[in-house]
């Protein structure tokens, strides 16, 4: 009665301690875990026949499993020279190719699938507070426009990129993720952070920090992919496509609804009359003249800047302005909406503000200064229906694809011209590389 | 070359291989069945072997080798360097 027992517990036995043996080979083989899955069931499968052979010749189980192991030798020995086998320099220079294009194809994926969650939640934020606030939801949230949506995007899509190449790399080229991980973090803390650090642009703090978090996203993708040591990711990422088939139905309906408030927000501003203009289609009328201050009354509809981050700075540097782009002024007037004012304009009674525009759109470090564009300009503080500080500023100037604009006082006394601006100018816009802007501070 | 000279026969797995080289060698030859794996791989890489999973007649599916055209040509490079070896050799004992 106790023979089939017995045979039974030497099976088990002899398979537990297969793998064991195969488990200690395994330790050995830094690969993916599908291409040491395939090493390992190929070393299985070779034991198995060893064993059934050398029971045929007669061996008892147990000694047909010592000898089949012993013939593939010490299990370290083996595990150690296949992995030395796989992880040829050539197969991991062949998988850097594969590697950047996974990883840009991560990248394209990434902006993709994170606009459709992010503008849509955007604009979904600010049909809110149009609602709570009773204003448009742009004018009502000035600082949300504030934030850098493109930098933004662009960390989450750097991150998911770096993931997918690192996955990648270490597939081709049979190693582990930990073990290409670190290298291409670095590669990317290099080839995206060198860049950054040396191409001007314009900086505010947010898209500064934001830009900036770009190859640490990046580093933190690749960091990531290797998982928790069990193999479980770190975030277990659930796309819209793998939403409840109910949600993903709310989420389309929330998507329709953010772009139809995109559309109305972005189409046209109502002016004071209350009219409502849609779209830059108006009649071509001839522009006036700069006019002299106090000449020309604002239109009844006008265009409008908005972000407009007033904090001018505190003395003009050819560098820093403020920074108004691709806004169109219709009749030579720009409605300008003081997305972050902080200028006290009640302490400023009688000021006539001039706009000093540069000769170039973007880009330029040491900008001139067009004469005819320098004004003064009149500047009319605009009776505000939905509560947003603006004042209307008669540039001439139709069509406008870029300025950076100085804000300067004349004291109506002595002509003096001074920067306004809050002394701080946290926010003023600067043109320059981060290197630059930490400079200056 | 013994590997290659043994897959250029037709499809084999590692097991196979081993039990060919054995048999062929009249039991003279037992290659190291620990390197056995390492080396088949390492052709793999190289491009003179190609791998296919299939199931086998007993037992689990296998991984059967056969050689690639590379490996054709590398098994005859192998094999006429190994004949004039031999030529060499027999010429020298012979003389003696």
């Amino acid at each position: 009665m106790g023979q089939p027992s017995d045979d039974t517990d030497r099976v088990r036995d002899g398979a537990e301690r297969r793998l064991a043996w195969l488990d200690r080979v395994g330790a050995c083989l830094e690969m993916p875990a599908d291409r040491r899955v395939e090493v390992l069931e190929e070393i299985a499968a070779h034991l198995d026949d060893a064993i059934d052979a050398l029971m045929e010749e007669g061996l008892p189980a147990d000694q047909a499993e010592r000898e089949a192991m012993a013939r593939l030798g010490s299990p370290e020995a083996l595990g150690e020279q296949l992995r030395t086998t796989h992880q040829a320099t050539r197969r991991l220079l062949a998988s850097a190719g594969g590697g950047v294009w996974t990883g840009l194809e991560g990248l394209a994926t990434g902006w993709v699938i994170l606009s459709a969650w992010v503008i849509p939640l955007w604009y979904l934020v600010l049909a809110v507070g149009a609602f709570v606030g009773g204003t448009s939801g742009r004018d009502g949230s000035g600082d949300i426009l504030m934030l850098p949506v493109v930098p933004l995007l662009a960390c989450g899509a750097l991150w998911l990129a770096a993931r997918r190449a690192t996955q990648a790399v270490a597939r081709a080229s049979w190693r582990r993720e930990h073990a290409v991980r670190i290298p291409i973090a670095a590669a990317g803390l290099a080839t995206i952070g060198l860049p950054i650090l040396t191409i001007p642009a314009y900086q505010s703090w947010p898209s500064l920090l934001a830009t900036l978090a770009m190859p640490f996203a990046f580093a933190a993708g690749a960091i990531s992919a290797g998982g928790r040591p069990d193999g479980s990711p770190w975030i277990a990422l659930h796309w819209p496509s793998r939403l409840p088939s109910r949600l993903k139905v709310w989420w389309g309906l929330v998507i329709v609804c953010a772009f139809v408030w995109m559309a109305i927000s972005v189409g046209g501003y109502p002016g004071r009359s209350g009219s409502s203009q849609n779209g830059p289609a108006q009649p071509a009328t001839p522009l006036p003249a700069p006019p002299e201050n106090g000449a020309v009354d604002p239109p009844a509809t006008l265009w409008h800047a908005s972000g407009f981050a007033l904090v001018a700075p505190t003395q003009v540097a050819p560098n820093r302005g403020v920074v108004v782009a691709g806004w169109i002024a219709k009749d030579g007037w720009t409605l300008i909406e003081l997305a972050t004012d902080e200028v006290d304009w009640s302490t400023l009674p009688g000021v006539q503000l001039e706009l000093w525009r540069s000769s170039t759109a973007y880009a330029s470090e040491n900008p001139t200064l067009v004469e005819p564009q320098r004004g003064p300009y009149r500047v009319v503080p605009v009776p505000d229906p939905l509560a947003t500080p603006r004042i209307a500023v008669q540039t001439g100037t139709p069509g406008g694809i870029g300025y950076v604009l100085f804000v300067v006082s004349i004291d109506p006394v002595t002509g003096a011209r001074t920067v306004v601006g809050h002394p701080a100018a946290g926010r003023a816009t600067f043109h320059g590389t981060p290197l630059d802007w930490f400079a200056e501070l | 070359m013994l590997v290659l000279t043994v897959i250029a026969d037709g499809e084999l797995y590692g097991y196979e291989i081993a039990q060919k080289v054995r048999e062929r060698s009249g039991g003279a030859f037992a290659p190291s069945e620990g390197s056995l794996y390492p080396t088949l791989h390492r052709l793999e890489i190289e491009g003179a072997l190609e791998a296919t999973w299939r199931e086998s007649d007993r037992g689990p599916r296998r991984r059967y080798y056969r050689l690639t055209e590379k490996g054709q040509g590398l098994a005859a490079e192998a094999r006429a360097e190994w004949t004039a070896f031999v030529g060499a050799i027999s010429g020298v004992t012979s003389g003696a």
